[in-house]
């Protein structure tokens, strides 16, 4: 069977999330999460997340692994005044290391992308906590941009 | 989780109830009122005593009269409807130091989520809609503390006092979380607002400040 190439700045603005094991699905594969449901809190995971990949605009890709649970969200605002405006601001990944209240987070937006490290229950807006965690194998970590 | 739609609507009557119409608005909780706000083309206008209800939006605006001594709290609080073209007037809005019927009142703001969300959601005021300063003096120009517009969420409790005072809103540092925690699901969250403003306060106007709902999902 033949595969079909893929662009690699055809996945930008998707994420990739690889599940433990080898039984199928392998993989859950988000649409672009600017234009479409990312599907993140839709999507029953069965299997804990063994990998979180992010699929940036510039061809690189955010890469977590090793992480106890994982999470990921969408900042948006909407104006009320001055043409309601509504924006996307950023996205967020976000891994919780194994036995520890720390969590390691990425912010993409505004044509920056960058990493801090928060305690966990204050990576949401206002150092406030987020829902829609989900299970991954904890291990050695990775949290590092690569080529994607 | 998709994105959630969501609505902001005023209570345009004097009866304190819920919006039971959700995104549809209309008739609420104890004979409110529930408008559904035209977030392009609608404005919040904080004017003076001599604007009334129902005012054409050719007559006026009627700005807030700077007080000799002290501060004021604008006396009256109007949505400019685009589309009826006329001011409406929204009675519950601020404190009992207005000259209308705001207080301890709960239900005056709403802004209904037919969704859940990843986080608290949030209001906020800025400059203009790039989200990028509070300089203006409206925004209390670089000191937050300093800001005009006060407000204070009441989803899920009254202010607790008729005079309640607000948290001034500038920016990401100073705002009001609208919610305790995550919206689970579809829900109103409700807030008030009012603008104070002082005797030191430099005669101005400003069109383009936006106040900004901001929140998370996935």
């Amino acid at each position: 069977m033949q595969s079909i190439a893929i662009p690699k700045l055809q996945q930008a603005w998707t994420f990739k999330a690889t599940f433990e094991g080898d039984l199928p699905p392998k993989h859950y594969q988000s649409p672009n999460v600017l234009l479409s449901n990312p599907g993140w809190m839709d999507e029953h995971f069965r299997r804990p997340i063994e990998q979180l990949e992010f699929y940036l605009p510039t061809g690189h890709k955010i890469l977590m692994r090793g992480f106890e649970q994982y999470n990921f969200f969408l900042e948006v605002a909407q104006d009320l005044g001055a043409g309601g405006r509504f924006a996307i601001d950023a996205v967020f990944l976000c891994g919780k290391l194994s036995g520890k209240p720390v969590v390691y987070r990425w912010r993409i937006g505004g044509g920056h992308c960058t990493q801090d490290r928060v305690r966990f229950g204050q990576e949401g807006l206002g150092m406030t906590p987020s829902r829609g965690w989900k299970r991954g194998v904890a291990g050695r970590i990775s949290s590092l941009v690569v080529e994607g | 989780m998709a994105k959630p739609n969501t609505t902001f609507l005023v209570n345009n009557s004097s009866n304190d109830g819920t919006n039971i119409g959700n995104a549809a608005g209309g008739a609420g909780d104890a004979s409110s009122n529930w408008l559904v706000v035209d977030l392009v083309n609608d404005i919040l206008a904080f004017l003076d005593t001599q604007q009334a209800d129902g005012d054409a939006d050719t007559v006026g605006p009627y700005p807030v009269i700077i007080p000799a001594a002290g501060s004021i709290e604008a006396p009256k609080t109007f949505l400019i409807d685009d589309s009826a073209s006329v001011y409406d007037q929204i009675p519950l809005a601020g404190s009992d130091q207005g000259f209308q019927s705001g207080g301890n009142t709960r239900y005056v703001f709403a802004i209904y989520f037919d969704g859940a969300t990843a986080g608290i959601p949030y209001l906020e005021a800025w400059d203009d809609n790039t989200h990028t300063t509070i300089a203006s003096t409206f925004l209390g120009a670089g000191t937050p503390a300093n800001s005009t517009l006060k407000a204070i969420a009441t989803t899920d409790a009254a202010p607790g006092s008729a005079s309640w005072a607000g948290t001034p809103l500038a920016g990401t540092g100073s705002r009001i979380s609208l919610a305790a925690a995550a919206l689970g699901s579809a829900q109103n969250v409700y807030f008030n607002i009012r603008q104070v403003i002082a005797s030191t306060f430099t005669p101005l106007t400003k069109t383009d400040g936006v106040l900004t709902l901001r929140y998370l999902y996935s």
